[in-house]
């Protein structure tokens, strides 16, 4: 009788730590039980927009226009023709199809590669460019000549498959030398590329100076190029 | 009722109580699971670069550029 009075007293001690147990587990959710708080993860992706000219500097050196009849085309009214790219027909005054290099002119080096801007992006962006200068004020000294000189530039791409192609996208321009209008931005391409071996474009550039220059001295011309992201992601 | 009848009722109610415990528990969500991701954007780097074009015009040895 004695041990069952104790065992009835164990039973209702069980029963109310059960009990407990229960509401606790039930109402007051602390037992592992997980939050209805939403538990946030906050992810920082960092987007990189660089550029970079591998190649920031092309300088013909100094020179004049050759007026002396060798070679036969470089007469008194030939202009000389500063080239970094193949000159197609369309461009130039009188020295169509010339290839690049130096025509007509004494004393310039030939230069034979354009600026070359690089992407160290991680994402595709679009490219601007800008020149500080046209024919009329770089080589012309802002004195109207007939013909004019010419300032002219066009964009390829150093490694294949830099500017993506499409029908909306990429659009690398201009492909053929275009006259360099001051201080407007053009967009050489909407959609350069960032990967290891597609990101590079070549910026190529024609200077054919007139017979009729007259101004002596240092010409500088300076291209800034800008990117921003491109909206063909 | 006597006092044995009344303590095995109590451990009757006592296990169910235990087991009730069990299922209550193992029924909450307690995975731990991310609710919500939010992401941020940064931009950073030189966005803006500048080369040149340099070339000089000197006269020739019979005068003037042209």
């Amino acid at each position: 009788m004695k041990l069952t009075g104790v065992l009835m007293v164990v039973a209702v001690i069980a029963v109310v730590v059960s009990g407990i147990n229960l509401i606790n587990n039930v109402a007051l959710s602390q037992t592992g039980r997980a939050s209805t708080t939403p538990g946030n993860v906050t992810l920082e992706i960092q987007s990189i927009i660089d550029i970079n000219f591998t190649n920031n500097i092309i300088n013909w050196s100094s020179g004049y226009v050759d007026s002396d009849g060798t070679p036969t085309e470089c007469t008194s009214i030939s202009e000389a023709q500063l080239a970094t790219n193949t000159v197609n027909g369309s461009a130039g005054n009188s020295l169509a199809s010339n290839p690049s290099g130096i025509k007509c002119g004494v004393g310039w080096i030939p230069r034979l590669q354009g600026l070359t801007l690089q992407s160290d992006s991680n994402q595709d962006i679009l490219v601007n460019i800008t020149s500080n200068q046209n024919a009329f004020n770089l080589i012309d000294n802002g004195v109207a000549l007939t013909p004019p000189s010419e300032f002219q530039w066009m964009v390829q791409e150093n490694e294949t498959g830099s500017c993506e192609a499409g029908a909306t996208t990429g659009r690398l321009y201009p492909t053929n030398y275009t006259n360099v209008v001051q201080g407007v931005a053009i967009t050489i391409c909407n959609d350069f590329d960032w990967g290891p071996t597609t990101d590079a474009l070549d910026i190529d550039f024609l200077v054919n100076i007139s017979p009729q220059a007259t101004v002596v001295g240092y010409r500088t011309a300076v291209m800034t190029a800008t990117a921003e992201r491109s909206a063909t992601q | 009722m006597d006092n044995e009848k009344i303590v095995t009722v109590l451990l009757l109610i006592t296990i169910i109580l235990s087991v009730l415990s069990v299922v209550v528990v193992l029924g909450n969500d307690a995975s731990g699971k991310v609710r919500e991701v939010y992401t941020k954007e940064t931009i950073t780097g030189d966005s803006e670069q500048s080369g040149s074009i340099n070339l000089a015009i000197v006269s020739p040895p019979s005068g003037g550029a042209g």
